[in-house]
């Protein structure tokens, strides 16, 4: 069975939710969520810190869904604090960090999940940046999301960033 | 009884003010639109960073600093970023969620001069029962992208490319 067939399968029972921008409506890029993770995005938003950390993530989804840049970093050790998705270790997993990085007086959040096909990612783990204490073990609650899941399907693997995703700028 | 839109909102209207988190999504959003401008007119000028510092005035570092994420930049800031890469103007204007009457983004009035075939498309973007509140939406540089959101948007919605300007 292909990914993209299994995450159909997987979105009509609910298992994922396919979430086009919430301000158009459109999917010019894909963004599958864990339900929970979907929930987080949905208004209406708490009136309150956590409420603002949430909208935050909405917009990058958003933003995302529109197809606007995106700044990537590969290397998962050495890049820039401020950029918008980077691979997480090991990169031969093909988990990558979507990173909120806003509201800026806090530590952000995080999205791990993997590609599905080019410009369709799967988040599947997600939480306050500060809250993660280990961030490998964020990536392995990820990876055994995708597995449980996936059965045996491995993410999109490429062998540079336009197998990934496009318009985008490498940092 | 008002005929102007309203946005969906956190806060029923008469709760006093505005969700901090619904403000936090529309800041969020306009910043993330603003980058998304920023690098389209980066990278349709082909100049390197340190070429547009020149011409900007705006120094490297800091150049490359808005171009690494969004942020709450100054209006001016990205006016002269957008205007020294490819002479485009700013052109701002409202926009409404999906479930109002028409979206809008910020776009670059590009000069005639300076168009090619893989210059920025305007649309106008309207839910049909809404057709004369239709307005302009920004979308990619290229057809295919285009194709997609047509093909995704609801059937609610009329999506129409505007003419270039002659």
């Amino acid at each position: 069975m292909s990914i993209i067939a299994r995450v159909e399968e997987l979105v009509a029972v609910g298992k994922l939710i396919h979430r086009p921008s919430s301000f158009l409506d459109i999917s010019a890029r894909n963004v599958i969520l864990a339900p929970e993770i979907e929930a987080l995005a949905q208004k209406p938003f708490a009136d309150t810190p956590e409420g603002e950390r949430h909208a935050a993530l909405a917009a990058y989804l958003d933003a995302f869904s529109e197809l606007n840049a995106i700044t990537v970093s590969q290397d998962p050790y050495n890049k820039p604090g401020h950029t918008m998705l980077a691979r997480a270790f090991p990169i031969e997993d093909e988990f990558w960090s979507m990173r909120i990085t806003h509201p800026e007086d806090t530590a952000g959040m995080r999205l791990l999940g993997a590609f599905c096909a080019v410009d369709s990612f799967v988040g599947l783990a997600c939480d306050f940046r500060e809250n993660i204490m280990s961030f490998d073990d964020e990536v392995s609650a990820a990876k055994d999301r995708w597995a449980d899941l996936f059965n045996g399907i491995t993410p999109l693997s490429g062998s540079s960033l336009r197998d990934y995703l496009t318009n985008f700028r490498e940092l | 009884m008002t005929t102007l839109p309203t946005f969906e909102s956190s806060k029923k209207p008469g709760e006093g003010a505005v969700s901090r988190a619904d403000l936090m999504h529309a800041c969020m959003r306009n910043q993330l639109q603003a980058h998304d401008l920023i690098i389209r007119a980066v990278d349709k000028s082909g100049m390197t960073q340190k070429e547009l510092a020149k011409r900007t005035g705006i120094d490297e570092a800091t150049l490359s600093r808005i171009l690494g994420q969004p942020k709450n930049l100054e209006i001016n800031t990205i006016s002269k970023i957008v205007y020294a890469a490819c002479g485009a103007m700013l052109t701002l204007s409202f926009s409404y969620p999906r479930t109002q009457r028409s979206a809008v983004v910020l776009l670059m009035d590009v000069q005639p001069s300076t168009m090619d075939s893989t210059m920025l498309r305007n649309f106008t973007y309207a839910p049909i029962d809404h057709l004369s509140a239709s307005a302009a939406v920004q979308v990619s540089t290229n057809q295919n992208a285009f194709e997609m959101m047509a093909s995704s948007v609801s059937s609610r919605v009329r999506v129409t490319e505007v003419a270039p300007h002659a």
